[in-house]
């Protein structure tokens, strides 16, 4: 029986933790807009009250329609309210609003024009109309016809949506409109592949004064605009400067490169792997964060500077797969001499002496770190088990976690150059990058951590056969990272086109 | 524990982490590739779809939603479902049924990867997206798998045509419309014909395609358009109408059946009524070669500010596209060509649009982003491939005079420029009047010139 | 700025490079592409009758039903039969599973000459209609009827002899205002006596089909009796042949099927076809002037792409993958299906969701019920196992038909031929089910009740010739 649980001990950690590994390779689906570029979306709430209908009205214009309408750029002070005063306020003729089937006529109340940043570094335009009419004087026990037409924008595409929230004090008694609010006054389209875009313009309802019926709770309706967008990029767009304006944008350019880290195919499964084998310490862990950060920048740098003076010649986009095939290569061949390397540690072979301890298997990894290259190098001190840690290999590492520039951190250079904005955009990018190494450098001492806790359990006086398995998890995670490696490449390979 | 002990311990780990290494990467790596290993059994033939009235009005999307969340291992749903949006974005455009599309696909492959009917509709999927590679490779796949499936013959024959593998096109084609002779097979028989010099057999096909088709109006317009675009570059502007409106009659606002008018209205002359027909094409479908004609009208009309906009908007629309991961394609790199802008950057697309697929159609736009960049040596050799299957398209023959003129080869110029006026006077309204005093500049034709080869 | 515009434009370009591998939300792309349909409905059979006729015994009467689910308010593109298709009704009197004689139909459309718009509008009439050759009808549509011999099928011009040409197909039912004095009264101006005592009637009718498709499709759990084809229409091929005619050599059954077929032809028009160009690859470019008349080169041969014989074989028994495969085979080949018969999921559903104890596969009942007919009723000597509805001509009509046919001890009825009255859904359920004298160890309660519930039209049929019931309108659909 104890045999049973010793095998099941032996077989679930390692394979528990190379599934970890494995689940950080997984490629992870980047969402894209929910509705179209072109698309004009509409959105109406009718509330109506014993005094009066408001209505709230929102047009979403989508990067071609706010393109069309204000060409491009963040449009001027002045047009923005020509616009509001001009097409935004005519809207309100598009909108039909009938009480026992006359037409009434609707006031624009209130009225706000907003610009948010789009893909390609467009906007969409936000409108936002306030609009009432008086009510018939509603007696009690009559009963008023609603009928409600939107006629904005026929013929273009868009979620078009209309929604009936009765105000304290009134009854519906039937109606075809829907009384949930399913995007959020436009914030948020349910993407759901089993919905289609929504297609209502117009409602009808029956209403009366009553008692005792609770009207229906009002969503919280949120500050921010939640449309898909690069952030980053938008910041070095921001128009004021203050002191605390650039603190909260390096922060901010901070948090995103750290959650930039976590997107799929960001070396951090390399370099776990690694330094879950290597049996890293903490300095191995910040040195390779630098490592990153440094040549994340500096690609980024050199990648901008190719793509606005040497395009002539070369296309950074075809560059690009070449990139990564050379990160995936670097990664190949890394993981590769790694496994040799360990598993010469772990079963030294006919060259190594026949009878040894653990300790001396060590020492005699370390003797094979020539694997490397003939060159002499440093070596670091030999690590608890397994194989050992070189500062080349680590320099290596971290070159291949940082050489796929992130394509927002372009953005922003690229846009930092053409606004002549070069110092600002230098600071962003680079506290981007330590975001990012720093997620990195976390995952890597958290792996560095999660192996000592692993080899203090092994530790004691349990069994050496249990350490001899522990000592096999760096053949496994050289194993890793020859896998992902490939996966790089030939990803790469097939985006390069080579292989069709 | 002596040191054999542990050597032979070591050997045991040795295996025992290979084998769970091999057992963890290599079914990841499988699945990272999908390529699937496994074929559930078939499920439900009993099915409902095998009766439902093909279409793709609301009603019937609502229909196949609803049974998917009945029933979510009904692979046939997820396709049927995953097929009619892709219907809907040929006639809406709007391609956020794509994203949709492609989730139930993966669905719908996590039930049966190797299903042929789902192997096919990912085919679709990957055309309309133009990773015509991609559509090639599932169609054979899908065809391989079910040699009864016309649907799979019709990615295989789209693939091939789009990556120049005219011959095999053809012949599988031609499989196609002896196993199924539908409004698919009818249609595709029109566009190889129209590729092969033959636009009055072109029109035959198409013609017995819209009599096969139904009951999706939405393919009956878009034959009807085929049909105008073929009358139209037989120079046969007023038959050309009549198809457009016909397409309209089948689908109102039919985008591009209001591009096939406002054609028609600039061959006539009505510029003002062609720019407001564009606009409006624009506006329900923005497809980057309505703005692009919008401008030209508009630069015609004088109206330069609003024709540089609509040129703007073009731009625009590639930005996005290409934002959105859609392959760059041909047509914006001939108009920059057209527009003498970015002129490298649209070299370079070209280059890159012919070697992802070495159409005739590929061929052309490279040919003339390189006359325009002054290679007229390559120009003149991808001219020549242009042509060589005989089509007989006036821009493309336009392209190749111009081209020959300017290598100096007289004969050739003349003749390709005649042709091309011959076959539609109102070819291009940027081009026509060059052509014509280019032709003009070249003087009558000695006694006999034959072309020089 | 135009650093600018170039900058982002290639950033762009590196962004969808980067993001290529997720999923691509692309554009409405240009739609060269041709789309893809898989639907015919022109050429799409939904229904095969035949029966002895039961005011003339000594007759056969076939009815072949095309185009499904027509709605009533079809206007103004009412439905027609196409041009492009040939139809027929395929009979083996010899039961080799081989036609040994074929009724063929090829339509022809025209807008009418006499009427008074002189083909100026494609409306489908122009005034009320009272006559088949009202000037006020418009649109019409006119057939030419054949016969062919097994030679003549091997043919793939499928080339036979004409029996008479230039009949008219009976028009849409546009609405009561259309046909003032009823529409029925047109509609019968439609039968023909084509000669050697043939009638003959194509038109649109009531689809006879009565189910509750819905129901049974959703794995027989949602029947609720309710008919899912009332007030649809279809498109009817009615003939009625003297048995004299139709009698083989051995005995007097037959095997009907009826298929339909569309043109297929060369890619690429042979040279002198095309119009004054030579399609050598290469070669220069010589346009000859003007316009060149195209020549039709519909010379290909007639594709199959539509197959119907017994009810329900075509929905029920061929499984979806293979509905391609089965709508251009041919009852020689048709052991490629024997599996589906032997094995036939239907059964297993009726097991599962019904709770019903059904006899175990293979099920040579079933074999015999579909593929080669009950013997003492149906079965032709010598028979060649193939799907077809196969029809005793020797049985008298039953004057007091049973919907169940011969399970309901009628043997004039279905799986002996089929009449527009017999309910092919609780037949087809309960044979599957085992409730037929072959098996009678499952002709029990609750097997030989199973059903939908729904058992019989939503309008009676009338009493003569084509005896299908008059289309829907606008107003009663």
């Amino acid at each position: 029986m104890g045999r049973y649980i010793h095998c099941l001990q032996r077989w679930l950690l390692p394979l528990a933790g190379l599934l970890m590994l494995w689940s950080l390779i997984q490629p992870a689906t980047v969402g894209a807009h929910p509705l179209g570029n072109f698309t004009i979306n509409l959105y109406s709430r009718l509330e109506p009250s014993a005094r009066q209908i408001k209505i709230v009205y929102v047009v979403d214009m989508a990067e071609i329609p706010t393109f069309q309408a204000f060409g491009a750029g963040m449009p001027t002070a002045a047009a923005q309210a020509a616009y509001l005063a001009g097409p935004a306020s005519a809207l309100r003729d598009g909108l039909q609003l009938m009480i026992d089937q006359k037409s009434v006529a609707l006031t624009v109340t209130d009225r706000a024009l907003r610009f948010l940043p789009g893909q390609g570094g467009l906007f969409t335009t936000r409108i936002e109309l306030q609009l009432a009419a008086p009510a018939a004087a509603l007696a009690g026990g009559t009963q008023q016809a609603l009928s409600y037409n939107d006629h904005n924008f026929q013929g273009r595409l868009g979620w078009h949506e209309v929604v009936l929230r009765p105000q304290a004090g009134l009854r519906v008694l039937r109606t075809d409109a829907s009384t949930v609010d399913q995007s959020n006054e436009l914030r948020t389209y349910p993407q759901d592949m089993l919905t289609s875009p929504l297609d209502v313009r117009a409602a009808q309802a029956v209403i009366a004064l009553g008692s005792g019926v609770t009207p229906l709770a009002a969503p919280v309706a949120s500050a921010g605009a939640f449309r898909a967008q690069d952030r980053f990029a938008a910041l070095i767009t921001t128009t004021q400067w203050s002191p605390s304006v650039l603190l909260v944008a390096l922060l901010l350019s901070m948090g995103l490169g750290a959650m930039h880290a976590l997107a799929p195919g960001h070396g951090k499964t390399i370099v776990g792997a690694y330094l879950v084998g290597a049996r890293g310490t903490a300095r191995h862990a910040v040195f390779l964060g630098i490592t990153v950060t440094t040549t994340h920048t500096l690609g980024v740098f050199v990648l901008g500077l190719l793509t606005l003076y040497a395009s002539r010649y070369i296309l950074p986009e075809q560059l690009y797969p070449w990139l990564s095939v050379l990160s995936g290569a670097l990664v190949v061949i890394m993981g590769l001499s790694l496994l040799r390397q360990r598993l010469k540690s772990v079963w030294p072979g006919r060259g190594a002496k026949e009878a040894h301890n653990h300790e001396h298997e060590l020492d005699d990894a370390q003797s094979h770190g020539h694997v490397h290259g003939p060159h002499t190098h440093t070596h670091l001190p030999p690590s608890a088990y397994g194989g050992s840690l070189t500062w080349r290999s680590l320099l290596a590492l971290g070159i291949s976690g940082g050489l796929l520039p992130c394509p927002s951190a372009l953005v922003v250079m690229l846009g930092a150059i053409a606004l002549g904005r070069i110092g600002l955009g230098l600071l962003l990018i680079i506290a981007f990058s330590v975001g990012l190494a720093g997620v990195l450098t976390g995952i890597g001492l958290l792996f560095v951590h999660g192996g000592r806790w692993l080899g203090r359990l092994a530790g004691g006086s349990t069994i050496l056969r249990w350490q001899l398995g522990l000592r096999l998890l760096p053949v496994g995670s050289a194993l890793i990272v020859t896998g992902a490696g490939v996966l790089i490449t030939l990803e790469a390979v097939f985006q390069a086109g080579v292989i069709r | 524990m002596t040191a054999l002990a542990t050597h032979r311990v070591s050997w045991k780990w040795l295996v025992a982490f290979a084998t769970v290494a091999t057992l963890v990467l290599v079914p990841s790596a499988i699945a990272y590739w999908r390529r699937p290993v496994d074929r559930p059994a078939q499920p439900a033939l009993f099915h409902p779809l095998a009766w439902s009235r093909p279409g793709t009005d609301d009603a019937a999307l609502q229909t196949l939603q609803q049974q998917i969340k009945a029933k979510p291992n009904d692979i046939v749903a997820y396709i049927s479902l995953a097929n009619a949006y892709l219907q809907r974005v040929r006639e809406t455009g709007d391609p956020a049924f794509y994203a949709k599309t492609d989730a139930l696909l993966k669905q719908a492959a996590k039930l049966d990867p190797l299903q042929p009917q789902l192997l096919t509709s990912e085919g679709v999927l990957a055309l309309a997206r133009h990773d015509f590679a991609a559509g090639l490779a599932l169609g054979k796949k899908a065809e391989a798998m079910d040699s009864e499936n016309p649907r799979a013959y019709g990615v295989v024959t789209d693939g091939e045509i789009e990556m120049g593998q005219y011959d095999e096109a053809i012949k599988t084609l031609q499989a196609m419309i002896d196993h199924r002779p539908d409004f698919s097979s009818y249609s595709r028989v029109a566009y190889a014909r129209e590729l092969y010099g033959d636009p009055e057999g072109a029109i035959e096909a198409m013609q017995y395609a819209i009599n096969a088709g139904g009951p999706v109006p939405e393919n009956t317009a878009w034959g009807y358009v085929q049909l105008g675009n073929l009358q139209f570059g037989l120079g046969h502007v007023d038959e050309a109408g009549k198809q457009y409106d016909l397409a309209i009659h089948a689908r109102d606002q039919y985008p591009a059946a209001l591009a096939g008018q406002a054609r028609v209205a600039t061959a006539k002359g009505q510029l003002e009524q062609a720019a407001t027909l564009y606009g409006q094409a624009f506006d329900r479908m923005p497809l980057p070669e309505y703005a692009i004609a919008h401008g030209d009208v508009l630069a015609k009309l004088g109206r330069q500010a609003e024709a540089r906009q609509q040129y703007d908007l073009v731009t625009v629309v590639d930005k996005l596209l290409t934002a959105n991961g859609v392959n760059i394609d041909l047509e914006t790199a001939l108009f920059f060509a057209d527009h003498d802008l970015q002129l490298p950057e649209s070299l370079a697309r070209a280059r890159a649009a012919y070697a992802a697929r070495p159409s005739v159609t590929a061929a052309d736009g490279l040919a003339w982003t390189l006359y325009k960049t002054g290679n007229m040596q390559e120009a003149g050799r991808y001219a020549h491939e242009a042509l060589k299957l005989g089509t007989r398209d006036a821009l493309k023959l336009f392209h190749a005079g111009m081209i020959a003129n300017a290598l100096g080869q007289t004969g050739e110029a003349r003749t390709d420029l005649q042709t091309a006026l011959a076959l539609n006077p109102n070819f291009s309204l940027l081009y026509q009047d060059l052509a014509r005093t280019t032709l003009q500049g070249l003087g009558p034709a000695p006694a006999s010139t034959p072309r020089s080869k | 700025m135009r650093k600018l515009t170039l900058a982002t434009f290639t950033l762009m370009a590196l962004f969808a490079l980067v993001v290529g591998g997720a999923p691509r939300q692309a554009k409405a792309s240009s739609h060269r592409e041709a789309p893809f349909i898989a639907t015919d409905p022109q050429a799409d059979a939904t229904d095969l009758y035949a029966f002895v006729s039961p005011d003339k015994p000594d007759t056969v009467t076939f009815i072949a039903n095309y185009i499904p689910l027509e709605i009533a308010a079809a206007g103004p593109n009412f439905y027609k039969f196409g041009d492009d298709v040939l139809y027929e009704i395929n009979i083996d009197n010899v039961g080799d599973a081989k036609d040994h004689l074929t009724f063929q139909w090829r339509f022809n459309s025209r807008l009418n000459p006499n009427n008074p718009a002189g083909g100026n509008t494609f409306l489908y009439n122009t005034g009320p209609v009272n006559s088949l050759d009202d000037p006020n009808l418009n649109q019409q549509q006119f057939y030419s009827l054949s016969t062919l011999s097994y030679q003549q099928t091997l043919d793939p011009q499928r080339k036979g002899t004409v029996i008479k040409d230039k009949l008219q197909v009976a028009p849409a039912n546009v609405g009561p205002v259309s046909y003032p004095n009823g529409y029925e009264k047109v509609a019968k101006q439609a039968i023909y006596d084509v000669g050697n005592g043939i009638k003959a009637f194509a038109g649109p009718r009531d689809d006879p089909f009565f189910a509750d498709l819905g129901g049974i499709f959703d794995l027989l759990q949602g029947i609720h009796g309710v008919d899912y084809l009332k007030g649809l229409n279809v498109h009817t091929l009615a003939l009625q042949v003297p048995i004299s005619m139709l009698k083989g050599p051995n005995d007097s059954i037959i095997g009907v099927r009826t298929t339909s077929y569309r043109h297929s032809f060369s890619v690429l028009r042979p040279i002198n076809a095309a119009a004054g160009t030579s399609n050598n690859p290469g070669s220069s470019i010589h346009i000859s002037e003007g316009p060149v008349p195209s020549p039709r080169t519909s010379s290909g041969p007639w594709v199959q792409i539509s197959r119907l014989d017994s009810p329900l074989v075509n929905e029920v028994v061929i499984p979806l993958q293979d509905k391609n495969r089965w709508n251009g085979s041919f009852p020689q080949n048709d052991t490629q299906f024997l599996s589906y018969v032997q094995n036939p999921e239907v059964a297993g559903l009726e097991h599962a969701i019904l709770g019903l104890n059904v006899p175990p596969n293979p099920r040579a009942d079933l074999v015999t019920i579909f593929l080669t007919g009950l013997p003492g009723l149906n079965q032709p000597a010598n028979v060649v196992p193939s799907s077809q509805l196969r029809l005793n001509m020797a049985i008298p009509p039953s004057p007091t038909p049973n919907r169940l046919g011969v399970l309901g001890g009628d043997n004039a009825g279905y799986p002996n031929g089929r009449r527009l009255t017999d309910d092919a859904i609780d037949i087809s359920l309960q044979a599957v089910a085992g409730a037929t004298p072959l098996t009678p160890a499952f002709d029990v309660p609750p097997n030989n009740t199973v059903g939908d519930m729904v058992n019989a039209n939503d309008l009676p049929f009338k009493s003569n010739f084509p005896y299908a019931a008059s289309p829907h309108d606008y107003t009663n659909q």
